[in-house]
């Protein structure tokens, strides 16, 4: 083998660092190799320096000083650690996992209730509409659904400030829904049938506008009815 | 310590037992304290390690193996640590390096006994002049093997490095602190020789 092979074998000669085979070829090298053998030889005093060095301990000074601090460290940490432990424990203890079942349950019980709630009063409010819309008695939806349409945009137009409630109003809005077989009385009905409702979305001042239009309507048909 | 008391103390500490780890910390402190202070060549930072390694021993002996050996795993979170203040403190520079007192101390290391005393101080400047040229790799395995007297095995272990590559990076860092020692010793000669 060639000497620069042998090298790295030279620089790892020690113990358990080269396999069985690898100190087989470096002895056979070095008994016909003089500069290798003088390379190895070199090292010896290098290497002596090195263990000098390596018996030269750092001396740690104040040791129970060291140990001391590394105790205390891990009383504190375990401190902290086990404060942490007590707050999750707190948190996921069986009282208060009943509390919070208790009110959860308690939330959705509430939910379903207001949502069944809601949920008959359209029912119900509907089948009324559908009844009146029908003198025959039989449900027709179309004309349900129209009155809805025209109920709800003249609502808004109110809030949003666009029809006065007044009658001539009333007639200029109606204009637009002539296709739709939709009349003065027919939306004065549906808005007196809904008076509960339209409460909760017009202000006050508009409801007593709208009651009063109602009424004059009421007083209206009535005379013209006795006449 | 003998293997016995040491499994009987690892037991207590897996059962938090403060006084038995407390022990174990007493005994193998220096162990870890040598090493680090090795691979950083500073006093504080190696102590810091030290506590640091210890705090961690504990937080996770429940996890040790007794079939493994304990230093092997003390120097292995000694040697990580290390690494990372290391890292960490990659811009600094732990000891300045004066060529001239470098030769002066190695003048000492030679004619010294076999029982070396030598200051923390001047042993970390020595470390530092004969390692400054190798990669962190290489500095490891020479503190490891050479400088420690740590088992291939056992270096493989803790640098988790395979047998071969701690092998090569060895006789890397041998080469060149043989070289440098032995420019260092062509120095002294020469300066012999002029007075």
């Amino acid at each position: 083998m060639k000497c620069d092979n042998i090298i790295m074998l030279i620089h790892l000669n020690h113990n358990d660092e080269l396999s069985e085979t690898e100190k087989k070829v470096l002895k056979e090298h070095l008994s016909s190799c003089d500069s290798c053998r003088e390379l190895m030889e070199s090292f010896e005093s290098t290497d002596s320096i090195i263990q000098k060095l390596k018996n030269a301990e750092p001396e740690l000074t104040y040791p129970q000083v060291l140990t001391s601090d590394i105790m205390q460290s891990i009383k504190e940490n375990e401190k902290s650690s086990y404060s942490m432990i007590a707050i999750f424990e707190m948190l996921f203890s069986n009282k208060v996992k009943v509390l919070a079942y208790s009110i959860a349950i308690c939330l959705i019980g509430l939910f379903a209730y207001q949502q069944l709630s809601i949920m008959n009063k359209l029912n119900q409010m509907e089948k009324k509409i559908a009844l009146k819309s029908d003198e025959t008695g039989e449900l027709k939806t179309t004309p349900l659904i129209i009155n809805n349409k025209v109920l709800k945009e003249f609502v808004s137009g109110i809030e949003n400030e666009q029809i006065v409630l007044d009658k001539s109003s009333l007639d200029r809005f109606l204009e637009s829904y002539k296709d739709l077989k939709t009349n003065h009385d027919e939306l004065l009905e549906l808005l007196n049938d809904n008076i509960e409702n339209l409460e909760k979305k017009l202000s006050q001042k508009d409801i007593q506008k709208l009651k009063l239009l109602l009424k004059e309507d009421d007083l209206e048909r009535n005379s013209s009815t006795n006449l | 310590m003998d293997k016995e008391q040491l499994l009987k103390i690892i037991e207590l500490s897996k059962k938090k037992d403060h006084k038995a780890f407390e022990k174990l910390v007493e005994h193998y402190q220096s162990y870890a304290f040598s090493l680090s202070f090795k691979l950083v060549c500073n006093d504080e930072d190696a102590k810091d390690i030290v506590q640091e390694s210890f705090i961690r021993v504990w937080q996770h002996i429940h996890k040790f193996n007794i079939n493994t050996k304990f230093t092997t795993w003390l120097y292995k979170i000694v040697f990580n640590l290390s690494l990372d203040k290391l890292k960490a403190n990659k811009r600094r520079k732990y000891v300045a390096v004066d060529t001239e007192h470098v030769t002066i101390l190695f003048d000492k290391l030679v004619d010294a006994d076999t029982e070396t005393d030598i200051a923390n101080k001047d042993l970390a400047m020595l470390i530092s002049s004969l390692a400054n040229e190798l990669t962190p790799k290489q500095k490891a395995v020479f503190i490891l093997r050479d400088l420690q007297g740590a088992e291939m095995d056992e270096i493989s272990e803790i640098t988790s490095m395979s047998k071969g590559t701690v092998k090569s990076n060895l006789y890397y860092a041998r080469l060149n602190i043989r070289e440098k020692l032995k420019r260092i010793e062509n120095i002294k000669t020469l300066q012999h020789e002029v007075r």
